[in-house]
């Protein structure tokens, strides 16, 4: 019964005295690292975006030349640039596609309702496209012609 | 009156410099669907844009005649890739004398800003539908076997172990009543 009362006594005191043990041996701080491995997969993409183009005020018979930038914002693909148009009109006169003509280095070609093959859209390339209009000898007077432009991208 | 002056000239700056429409893109590469026979297929064509704008999509082609898609979309802002999801559908009776390799095109059509010219932006995408002849054929017992037992492994831990259980209670069964026929 002494010895047992002895042994339980000394497994007590030891469990009383390890926190203080413990807390008084000196620790060593090691600090926590970990080692990420991030991945993406970049997709091939190819926009297609352009600026505004606006001819102004013009008289019957005169030609206008105006440049809208054709470019890829952020692709990173090559594309191929086509391009139309519909007829000028304010909803009661019009006048044809054709009076508007397209460039980018060589000779001004007609607009069309089809789709003509401007080239190549480098994706890092801006391209020029330049847009001439001549409005038709006697063409009446009008405020409010509007023409649509379409361009389009394939890759 | 200097920063009158100053006033108007930024605003007549920023009259000139011509806005960019904010740009309209695509993933690259042809969109291909494979179709058995008398089967449909899906694939998708991811498209994007700037701004949130909604987008007019239409086909052309011969391949126009076996595919389904949505004809108008919204874009969230921000290229948020949109992917606009494109069925094909082979009938049965499809003559595959027409050809395999069935081709068309696909557009995505974004309206310009109104004004004295408005600029539309158009994507392009061709698409290809390969159709394949589906084959029926009867395995050999020995890979029937094999089959059957794959199937078997491939069955998750949920349904593995009540089966276990009820053989083992199945086999105690038997033995109980062996033993007790001997009595």
């Amino acid at each position: 019964m002494k010895k047992i009362l002895a042994s339980s006594a000394g497994i007590i005191l030891l469990l009383a005295l390890a926190p203080v043990v413990i807390a008084q041996t000196p620790t060593t701080t090691v600090p926590l690292q970990k080692q990420i491995t991030a991945e993406v997969d970049v997709l091939g993409t190819c926009d297609v975006g352009a600026t505004d183009v606006d001819f102004g005020t013009m008289t019957p018979g005169s030609t206008s030349t105006q440049p809208t930038t054709v470019s890829q914002e952020n692709g990173n693909t090559d594309g191929s640039l086509s391009i139309k148009g519909a007829d000028w009109t304010d909803g009661t006169h019009s006048f044809g596609v054709g009076s508007t003509a397209w460039y980018t280095t060589g000779l001004p070609i007609a607009l069309s309702t089809s789709f003509a093959s401007v080239g190549t859209l480098a994706y890092a390339t801006p391209l020029s496209v330049n847009l001439q209009l001549t409005v038709p000898p006697h063409q009446a007077a009008s405020t409010g012609y509007t023409q649509t432009i379409t361009f389009e991208v394939t890759c | 009156m200097n920063k009158i002056k100053i006033f108007i000239t930024i605003l007549i700056c920023l009259a000139v410099i011509p806005s960019l429409v904010s740009a309209f893109g695509q993933i690259a590469g042809p969109v291909v669907i494979h179709v058995p026979l008398g089967g449909s297929n899906q694939s998708s064509w991811g498209i994007f844009n700037g701004e949130s704008i909604t987008v007019n999509i239409s086909a052309e082609g011969d391949a126009m005649k076996y595919i389904f898609y949505p004809e108008v979309i919204t874009l969230e802002p921000n290229n948020k890739i949109y992917w606009v999801n494109i069925t094909a559908k082979i009938p049965s009776g499809y003559n595959l004398t027409q050809g395999t390799n069935i081709t068309g095109v696909i557009y995505a059509l974004a309206g310009g800003k109104p004004g004295q010219v408005q600029i539309n932006l158009q994507l392009k995408k061709n698409i290809f539908i390969l159709v394949e002849q589906e084959q029926v054929t009867t395995l050999p017992i020995e890979q029937e076997i094999r089959k059957f037992m794959t199937g078997l492994s491939a069955l998750e831990p949920v349904y593995v172990i009540p089966v276990a259980v009820l053989g083992i209670i199945i086999l105690f069964g038997i033995f109980y009543f062996t033993k007790m026929k001997r009595r």
